[in-house]
């Protein structure tokens, strides 16, 4: 029998139709704090409380865009996790937090078109997600618990053992295969430094991650074996066995290797990809790693290893995804900031956070949307605007379902376009509905402008969204102006060069500034002997095309002029060029020139912040905190901090760079963070 | 003459003075009111310019030199006077049109039923019919129009309403009836566009015989409508043009309406990278579809206004031309049909203002006045300080704050700078000279008047101060003896007697008819109200009888 959620959603708006609702009560505040243009997409998340969490909000699954506004938003009295879509369908699993779920499909009128469960009453399957070979068939990851006798081990005569079964469907949910874990692993296999066989339950092999990777084989990882293995599933054999005590590969360009791993997933290039989450490693800290795997040589080469900046612990969970333009999107677990989605070659594309409850097992990002209503366009382009009339647009609105749909309200980013309709507006069943969309960009910069705007229907257990994308002209005889930062003496060696356009800017040839093409407009130059030498930086750039940020590779060299060169090329978006423009700066000596690529486990988020800064330490022993502005001027001091986080309120000092230093009152080890104010 | 400051500084010199150049308050003034730029070539119209400068609502005085401001937090357009008397403004707040006394009391709203009107036009006739428009919006498969077309296209057309003053409807029209949307102007309006505003009318008017005549930017076209049947009796421009002589090439017009039976003014912002914008006045043969084209008026600096604009005709074949948005910030100017400049008003760099259209009223309003509107003080060297009174007349509904009284100027003083003026009150403030050296001094009193102070409501009134010290000396004496102020003047003028004898002041037509005499003890200043007499030039004989001491003036009135 098909499910029909959304009708019992419906139903339930009958019964509470003057209450607060569930997303008005429990979304999240996000934040967004850096963002330089990620790919286009929603990214879906189903946090979870754990344990020991004492917030009263519930679980819940919401999928947000890249400004953090929600276009869906449902709480629920079970864990969600394993978030997938494949095709049309949204799937995901849900169930009781250490019960058996069920993993259901979703269609885009939200209603439940399937649900699958693992074969047999004795496993449970938890933490999966649905992954269908080309021919249809599907495998599913249950855990197995089992009495033991592992005196043979020095253990428990009847101990618990968490095993688990690898178990493959075909179209009709006929189990095909199963794939028992008991039978390919032993019990020492696994790293025995820290997990204890002895002990009455044992855990020996968490397996976190199951990936179909072709229609014969699948990859596994295992926590406890710091090991990712292949697995043929025609003749149950490991294909091969990489890290832990049975690895079979040499690893190339890497000495550390990984472990306590999550998440691994076979790239589009081949490579594999996964969260080593490094627990093992001194200091333990977690990075993404691709490698590339020779299965002939038997070789693993580090294709690359992210690190977040700073860097980051996460001692269980999380996990890393490939996004369809090549981006990598990773989920710090319990930590801040809660993803860092990357571009390929590393820069942060954006970062978010948002409180607790945040523990998300999988995040996802995907431009899967429902139908329940819809608009009639996804763009609206206003054209020019006359510089004094508003200007309308008559966007219908489609409802899919049976019954009345109600559109609550609307968001947009900006005071530039607005809607005009006395809400809530009542869809008709299957039929259309105006509302009228209006641009009145008087207080727009000149040039292009742009919006997004969300179309609200707030339920009182669903909130679901439509986004349209709306643009218009402004008449632009401007020219874009910008100012450089530092540009004074005794700038300290660890300074990063701040570009800040009064308007977005771009390529003359129309083309947008994006992470790889911004490394190449820029020159810094160190002045050295009356010549120039060029200093080699990376380069970002923000979503709004109006900040730049050259990060220098290394730190720059002590009492030393340099230029900052922003040569011809460059124009607003309504094509008036920016002149040619360059400053000078000096360094000073090399009192803070501590790079904070080297910070240790520390957080701080947000970053850049609007005034207060949050910053979490990993080991709770006294600490002076200070912070200094670029040129050295000391502005806040925290004496003994003993607690593991603080609370920094820069909201009094003028945007612009700050050091955090961070000295430990015993040791008077010092570590500088960067933190960036912006308003 | 010896300016006492800079000139560019304050509006002290208008009104004596033309040919000059000044702002309307000194730059980096803490009020938040807007700042204008004036430049006075040639004598001034009695009136006052209404003006909507987006937020601010603005009367100036017929100097450029603002007396009344509002402002409206979410913005307010078309600010005008109507043949009914009445004042209008729309407030984009509100989304309806403000009716208001020449006091500015606001007595009614004028709503479009079930909407918003639109905010480019309103008439209200004498005997209270309202002319107004709306905008009609509908989604129009625009591929099966044109190639290329939106399929869902949004095009705006537009409604007409005449209500009588109960406010009955007595006409209506609709653009859908009557214009294709292909009659858009294509250098104007993209017609594969997701957003379609084919015809912008922004005026809508009643003719001399009672008809209708209908302005459409987007359509660059003229249109006359019958008023009993909604036909279109006539299309002037555009691609439907019905008129032949005179090349018709206006594009992108405005606030088209007739000044005689057969002559029709408009404003033709025309096309970017063509001439510039400019008014044009046109004899029209309304039987046989003739025009021809009698004045086109670019301004001097050939201003292009690609939006906005308005036109009026004023006393003396003087026209008033509003500039809308255009990249040099020139709000409005008085001209004439040859093309001279009376006044240009404008922004001030940094603060680029435009006004949709603007307006004119010979009323003022009589919220506070301020009598005299001149101080003139002569003192020698050897003198005290000298003092002198002016009145200030609350004849608002409202107790007003004087919040500020500011002499712009050097040697002079005023004695208080707040106050509270109930209803009917009067206050006196006293301004002193002290005389610093020989010369002439110059200043403005400028005083602000606000119903409460959080209200952003400012009634501004100036005060012109002169002085002149002199080393005395009785040749000095003798050069002084009888110098008239101001001269134009506008109904009171002071004559000097700086010595202590009594003197006979006769005012007499250029015919010798005896108009006025006056008895004045001597002493400093014979002030005299010629407001009664009809503008022209009149003699004053100033006469010493004791010491047979005679002076013949010359004033010249305006009105």
């Amino acid at each position: 029998m098909k499910k029909a959620l959304f009708v019992l959603l419906s139903l339930i708006v009958l019964l509470h139709a003057n209450a607060q609702t569930d997303y008005d009560r429990y979304f999240p505040e996000i934040t967004i704090s850096q963002s330089n243009g990620p790919a286009p997409g929603y990214y879906m998340l189903t946090p979870i409380k754990l344990p020991w969490d004492t917030v009263q909000t519930p679980d819940f699954m919401m999928f947000v865009d890249n400004y953090g506004e929600p276009v869906y938003f449902h709480a629920a009295d079970t864990q969600m996790a394993g978030i997938q879509v494949v095709g049309d369908y949204l799937y995901y699993s849900m169930g009781p937090r250490f019960g058996d779920s069920a993993i259901y499909k979703v269609d885009t009128m939200l209603n439940i078109v399937d649900t699958f469960h693992v074969a047999g009453d004795h496993p449970m399957m938890r933490l999966t997600f649905y992954q269908p070979d080309s021919k249809g068939h599907y495998l599913l990851l249950a855990l197995d618990f089992h009495k033991e006798d592992l005196t043979a081990y020095g253990g428990k005569p009847d101990a618990v053992v968490k095993d688990f079964v690898v178990q493959e469907f075909d179209q009709n949910k006929n189990l095909v295969s199963s794939w028992w874990s008991k039978d390919h692993f032993n019990i020492l296999d696994c790293d025995t430094s820290t997990i204890d066989i002895t002990s009455s339950y044992v855990d020996y092999l968490h397996a976190n991650a199951l990936f179909v990777d072709s229609d014969t084989t699948f990859l596994v990882s295992l926590r406890h074996l710091n090991e990712i293995c292949r697995v043929d599933r025609r003749t149950g054999e490991f294909v091969w066995r990489f890290g832990g005590k049975r690895n079979q590969f040499t690893f190339v360009n890497d000495t550390v290797g990984f472990n306590h791993q999550h998440s691994v997933r076979r790239l589009r290039n081949g490579d594999i990809v996964f969260l080593d989450n490094g627990n093992l490693h001194d200091p333990p800290v977690t990075s993404i790693v691709e490698y590339k795997l020779d299965e002939k040589n038997m070789t693993a080469t580090l294709v690359r290893r992210i690190y977040h900046s700073p860097h980051l612990f996460v001692p269980f969970l999380g996990g890393v995804e490939e996004l369809e333009n090549g981006n990598i999107l990773a989920y710090w677990g319990d930590k801040y900031p809660k993803l860092t989605e990357y571009f390929p070659n590393g820069e942060v594309a954006l970062e978010m956070s948002y409180p607790k409850p945040n523990l998300s097992l999988r995040i996802i990002k995907t431009e899967w949307t429902h139908k329940v209503f819809v608009p009639s366009r996804d763009t609206i382009d206003f054209g020019k605007w006359d510089g004094y009339t508003e200007s309308r647009y008559l966007l219908a609105l489609h409802n899919n379902t049976d019954s009345i749909f109600k559109i609550t309200g609307y968001a947009t980013r900006t005071d530039y376009f607005s809607v005009e309709a006395d809400f809530p507006v009542e869809l008709p069943p299957h039929g259309d509905k105006d509302i009228t969309v209006v641009y009145d960009p008087a207080t727009a910069p000149g040039g292009y402008v742009s919006d997004v705007l969300t179309v609200q229907a707030d339920y009182p257990h669903l909130y679901l969204a439509k986004q349209v994308f709306l643009e218009g002209r402004k008449e632009d005889l401007e020219p874009p102006r910008v100012t450089i930062t530092p540009d004074t003496a005794n700038v300290p060696p660890d300074a990063v060069v701040i570009l800040a356009f009064s308007e977005p800017v771009r390529l003359t040839s129309g083309r947008e500034l994006d992470y790889l093409n911004v490394d190449t407009l820029f020159r810094l130059v160190a002045m050295v002997g009356g010549t120039e030498e060029e200093v080699p930086f990376n380069a970002t750039v923000t979503t709004d095309k109006m900040t730049v940020v050259l990060v220098p590779d290394d730190s720059l060299a002590a009492e030393t002029t340099f230029r900052v060169i922003v040569p011809e090329g460059l124009v607003d978006y309504a094509g008036n060029a920016l002149p040619d423009t360059s400053v000078s700066f000096s360094t000073g000596s090399e009192i803070l020139g501590v790079r904070t690529r080297d910070e240790g486990n520390y957080t701080l988020w947000p970053n850049p912040a609007s005034g207060i800064l949050h910053l979490s330490f990993g080991e709770v022993t006294p600490k002076r905190i200070s912070v200094y502005d670029l040129r050295g001027t000391l502005l806040l001091r925290k004496e003994k901090v003993r607690s593991p986080a603080c609370t920094l309120d820069l909201s009094a000092f003028p945007q612009g760079l700050y050091l955090i230093v961070i000295e430990e009152t015993a040791t008077k080890e010092r570590r500088v963070l960067k933190a960036v104010i912006r308003r | 003459m010896f300016f006492p400051h800079d000139i560019r500084s304050s509006g002290i010199l208008s009104l004596v003075l033309t040919g000059i150049l000044y702002w309307t308050s000194f730059t980096g003034s803490a009020q938040p009111y807007p700042h204008l730029r004036v430049t006075i070539s040639g004598p001034l119209p009695e009136v006052n310019y209404l003006l909507a400068t987006e937020g601010w609502l603005t009367v100036t005085g017929p100097d450029g030199d603002p007396c009344y401001f509002r402002f409206f937090p979410k913005g307010v357009r078309t600010f005008m006077r109507h043949p009914s008397g009445d004042l209008t403004c729309y407030d984009v707040g509100v989304g309806a049109f403000l009716v208001m006394d020449p006091e500015y009391r606001i007595h009614d709203t004028l709503r479009w039923p079930g909407g918003n009107p639109d905010f480019h036009s309103l008439q209200i006739l004498p005997d209270g019919r309202v002319l107004m428009m709306a905008e009609d919006t509908r989604r129009v498969d625009m591929s099966a129009v044109v190639e290329g077309g939106d399929p869902q296209a949004t095009v705006q057309g537009l409604l007409l309403r005449v209500q009588d003053a109960s406010g009955n409807p007595v006409f209506s029209w609709s653009s859908w009836d009557h214009f294709s949307v292909t009659d858009a102007d294509t250098a104007l309006v993209d017609l594969t566009a997701a957003v379609i505003d084919y015809v912008h009318a922004n005026r809508f008017v009643i003719t001399p015989d009672g008809n209708y005549l209908l302005t459409s930017r987007n359509m660059s076209e003229i249109t006359k409508i019958d008023a009993s049947t909604g036909e279109i009796i006539w299309r002037m421009g555009g691609k439907h043009n019905q008129f032949t002589g005179d090349t018709i090439d206006f594009r992108a017009i405005h606030d088209a309406h007739f000044i005689g039976k057969d002559t029709l003014i408009l404003f033709d912002n025309g096309l970017p990278g063509t001439d510039p914008s400019s008014i044009k006045i046109y004899r029209v043969n309304q039987t046989e579809h003739r025009v021809r084209l009698l004045h086109s008026l670019p301004h001097p600096q050939g201003l292009f206004t690609p939006v906005m604009g308005s036109v009026a005709r004023m006393q003396k074949g003087r026209l008033l031309a509003g500039w809308g948005k255009n990249s040099e910030g020139i709000l409005f100017s008085v001209m004439d049909t040859t093309g001279s400049l009376y006044l240009d008003v404008g922004s001030v760099p940094g603060e680029a203002l435009w006004t949709y259209q603007v307006s004119c009223t010979t009323e003022q309003d009589s919220l506070v006045i301020v009598d005299p509107d001149t101080l003139v003080f002569v003192s020698s060297t050897d003198s005290d300080t000298l003092f002198q009174v002016v009145s200030l007349w609350n004849l608002s509904e409202d107790t007003l704050l004087m919040t500020s009284a500011k002499v712009e100027g050097k040697g002079f003083r005023v004695n208080a700078t707040e106050a509270t003026l109930f209803p009917g009150d009067t206050l006196f403030l006293q301004v002193s000279f002290i005389p610093p050296t020989t010369g002439t001094f110059m200043a403005v009193l400028r005083l602000t008047f606000q119903p409460r102070r959080e209200d952003q409501i400012y009634i501004l009134r100036k005060v012109l101060l002169q002085a002149e010290v002199v080393t005395r000396s009785p040749a000095v004496e003798t050069a002084l003896y009888g110098r008239l102020y101001p001269n134009p003047c506008h109904g009171r003028c002071s004559i000097l007697l700086p010595d202590e004898r009594p003197a006979e002041l006769r005012v007499t037509t250029l015919e010798g008819r005896m108009v006025m005499l006056r008895h004045h003890p001597g002493g400093s200043l014979a002030r005299l109200d010629l407001s009664f007499l009809n503008p022209g030039i009149y003699f004053i004989f100033v006469e010493d009888k004791r010491h047979h001491k005679r002076k013949t003036l010359k004033v010249v009135l305006q009105k």
